[in-house]
């Protein structure tokens, strides 16, 4: 299916500009048609993903720069984050992410808050990609389809 | 993010109104944190007036819970709207908290 529309929003790496990002965010899934409940949750993957950035990226200095750029089709929303920061390992951050999982789904693991953000975006997203390079930082790529029925309700997929 | 605070002889209560994320989680932590330094307990997170919460936000619930532990504090968290809910049960955390569905029920504590 075609691209119908696309945006482009660069914003600096300040927590304050998140408000900013969602609003965005959640107009865009409304024009695909995605429902309230599943608007927000991609919302809250977008922010997350943002905040990642912002915390393990840039290492909360507001100096750095995101791109925002949500592509909207008819079948689904695609959000890229792209940083300018050092390259990520993926083996790792994929390590971390399997452990943490297992921690939230164990109940005898201790309570810990860190962690929850990258969780909540596998939890929400229908693809979440990562590339990565040392010389032109990450790109995070996050896939939202509309339910194969055509209805406009889409479940938000579980960890199990 | 606004925040007020009454304390009183039945406990405490931090009544939160905006959006909760990572530029405005610090001010509600070391709300918390005060309350918790001087040992008040119960301490209630009215959350009515809360819409949208990430990540951030629920770390600082999960500390807020964490810190009332140490004196055996009961941390509760009450009137949570859709979005709150969803963002704890993604997390998993929704069977952590003593959530009441309002402020009188957390005060009781009594669901």
């Amino acid at each position: 299916m075609t691209m119908r529309d696309a945006i482009d929003i660069t914003i600096p790496s300040d927590p304050k500009m998140m408000r900013l990002v969602r609003k965005t965010v959640a107009q865009a899934c409304e024009m695909v048609g995605f429902d309230s409940r599943v608007t927000h949750a991609i919302t809250l993957a977008v922010d997350e993903g943002c905040t990642n950035i912002i915390r393990h990226c840039y290492g909360g200095s507001l100096a750095g720069s995101i791109v925002v750029r949500i592509c909207l089709y008819g079948d689904r929303i695609e959000i890229f984050l792209r940083d300018f920061g050092d390259s990520i390992d993926l083996q790792r951050l994929q390590r971390c992410i399997e452990k943490r999982r297992r921690e939230i789904e164990s109940s005898k693991a201790p309570l810990r808050p860190g962690g929850l953000g990258v969780i909540l975006i596998h939890s929400v997203m229908d693809k979440v990609k990562y590339r990565t390079s040392s010389k032109s930082g990450t790109v995070l790529k996050l896939v939202k389809y509309l339910s194969a029925t055509g209805e406009k309700k889409v479940a938000i997929k579980r960890t199990s | 993010m606004q925040l007020s605070v009454q304390v009183d002889d039945k406990g405490g209560v931090i009544s939160v109104q905006g959006d909760v994320d990572l530029y405005s989680s610090p001010e509600l932590r070391k709300a918390i944190a005060r309350l918790a330094k001087k040992k008040i307990a119960p301490l209630i997170v009215d959350l009515t007036s809360v819409e949208y919460m990430d990540s951030s936000g629920v770390a600082t619930l999960v500390e807020g819970m964490k810190l009332t532990g140490k004196y055996d504090g009961d941390f509760r968290i009450c009137c949570l709207s859709v979005g709150v809910r969803e963002v704890l049960e993604l997390a998993r955390l929704d069977r952590v908290f003593h959530i009441f569905e309002t402020r009188e029920a957390a005060q009781k504590g009594r669901s």
